[in-house]
């Protein structure tokens, strides 16, 4: 069965920053434009490290790029986005923040540029509506301003203030 | 919003550690909270993607992202202006925001912003002429002179203008929507006009692709100049035969000619037209298809059956009106809110 698979389609294998190997199919693959051009180079001898994506993250990756290689036939023919895969998506990026972050360096790391999206969509909605201290809080940021700072800036934008 | 991506991560912004590379290799759990002070590096890829109100929110968070936010252009060169910050954005304000932009504003979309005025507009509009894109929906201070006088400085100028919403200006007339439609797609000739579909206008927003230079037209009824629809049967065999024998064609605005809510074809409606609990206009073929109330045989459309759960579009539901009657007296489920009527 796996030979089978193998002779239909070539596969590639992909190894994390941490040194685990991942085999997966070019079309796969070809969904990061890294490693499309990689592809197109001819540079794909042997196994693709990763430096900046560890097995964790790379797993999740693959998972996404795996759905949406064998989807993109049928996004194709009905040129509106599908449902189906819209839906898949959100519970796909529901994930812890930690998670989330590394999935969003990855897909841009990798150039995977609908998976960037996604996961900025995701962090922009989780921000959607919070006050300063609230954007603070969430994501740990300490406040660095000095007094004469914040009024500097609240003056700017006076209207925001109203 | 559009942003094409490598932009976004500016390579010069002064990134905080840890670096990308240290924190996608980094064991679980340290990348989101261990430091305290310097925000994580994944944010500075999301900057791009935050609208107006949580991106002036974000430039009061720490200073890197002040700096950050206020030395990237391109994150300012697409503005929405939206519910809450309408009512408080100011022709100072205006110029203000869009000043960030320096100078290369893309796209402008001010909703009911009801303080901003022709002289306001057309200031943006002579420090930003590259504007591609601009929607003043509800503006109603602005005056349909004002903005052929805007759009004709953008034509001027660069002559990049390809999108106008105009809705709910008051007293646009057949010049006006003749001389905007002439300063329209200077470099590249405009298309074919696409038909307009109400149930497509109820779906998309503002920031949707809409083909149509300009948003409004002239109704072929009443003449007014009106968001006009088209019916969105392709051969509209049963209800226009009946319409068109009285109308030319079953174009029209929204007081013109009634609309299904589901489909968005016309309805004839001494003929049939009938009513969804929501009291929004169906036509027969929706309405039959359409699962019912257990209790009044009336319909959700569509819109409303989002609001009210997913349970309202399978059979065998029973609607919000007539659990609420029912809980409160006996409830007939013919006739009772036929009284009410």
């Amino acid at each position: 069965m796996m030979s089978l698979a193998a002779q239909k389609e070539k596969k590639i294998v992909l190894r994390s920053s941490d040194g685990e190997e991942f085999e997966v199919e070019v079309a796969t693959a070809r969904q990061s434009k890294m490693i499309s051009n990689m592809i197109n180079d001819g540079c794909v001898e042997g196994s693709i490290p990763l430096f900046n994506v560890d097995a964790r993250t790379l797993a999740k990756v693959i998972e996404y790029c795996r759905r949406h290689a064998g989807a993109t036939r049928i996004l194709d023919e009905y040129d509106n986005p599908n449902e189906e895969i819209k839906s898949w998506d959100a519970t796909y990026i529901d994930v812890h923040q930690t998670i989330l972050y590394d999935i969003l360096q990855a897909a841009d790391y990798l150039e995977i540029k609908d998976l960037l999206d996604l996961a900025c969509e995701q962090v922009a909605n989780i921000i959607r509506g919070k006050h300063v201290e609230e954007i603070r809080n969430t994501f740990n940021i300490k406040n660095d301003f000095t007094v004469e700072e914040e009024k500097e800036i609240r003056k700017q934008h006076p209207w925001l203030f109203e | 919003m559009e942003h094409s991506l490598p932009t976004i991560a500016n390579p010069d912004a002064p990134f905080p550690s840890p670096t990308p590379s240290s924190s996608t290799s980094s064991p679980s759990g340290d990348a989101a909270g261990a430091d305290l002070r310097g925000p994580h590096g994944a944010l500075f890829l999301v900057l791009g993607y935050l609208r107006l109100p949580e991106l002036l929110a974000f430039q009061r968070v720490c200073r890197l992202f002040r700096d950050v936010i206020a030395g990237d252009s391109f994150l300012w060169q697409h503005i929405v202006v939206e519910p809450p910050l309408n009512g408080k954005l100011t022709d100072d304000a205006l110029l203000k925001v869009t000043a960030k932009a320096e100078g290369k504003l893309k796209s402008l979309a001010l909703l009911d912003c009801w303080k901003i005025t022709d002289a306001g507009l057309l200031l943006v509009a002579d420090r930003n002429p590259g504007i591609t894109k601009l929607c003043v929906p509800g503006c109603i201070y602005l005056t349909a002179d004002g903005v052929v006088k805007v759009a004709k400085r953008l034509f001027e100028r660069e002559g990049n203008l390809k999108h106008l919403q105009l809705r709910g200006i008051c007293n646009i007339t057949k010049e006006h929507l003749d001389v905007l439609n002439s300063f329209m797609c200077k470099n590249n000739p405009c298309q074919i006009p696409q038909p307009s579909f109400y149930s497509h206008w109820r779906i998309v927003s503002f920031n949707s692709d809409d083909d149509r230079p300009v948003d409004v037209d002239m109704c072929p009824r009443c003449k007014n100049v009106n968001l006009v629809f088209d019916c969105t049967r392709e051969n509209c065999s049963v209800n226009c035969r009946m319409m068109k024998s009285r109308w030319s064609e079953c174009r029209g605005c929204f007081f013109c000619i009634a609309r299904c809510e589901e489909c968005g074809g016309c309805i004839d409606l001494e003929g049939s037209g009938e009513k969804a609990i929501c009291l929004h206009l169906l036509c027969l073929q929706c309405w039959l298809h359409l699962p019912k109330c257990n209790m009044c045989n009336q319909p959700y459309c569509k819109w409303d059956a989002d609001l009210f759960g997913s349970s309202s579009m399978s059979a065998g539901f029973v609607c919000e009106r007539c659990r609420e009657s029912g809980r409160s007296s006996y409830h007939s489920a013919s006739g009772y809110w036929e009284t009410f009527a």
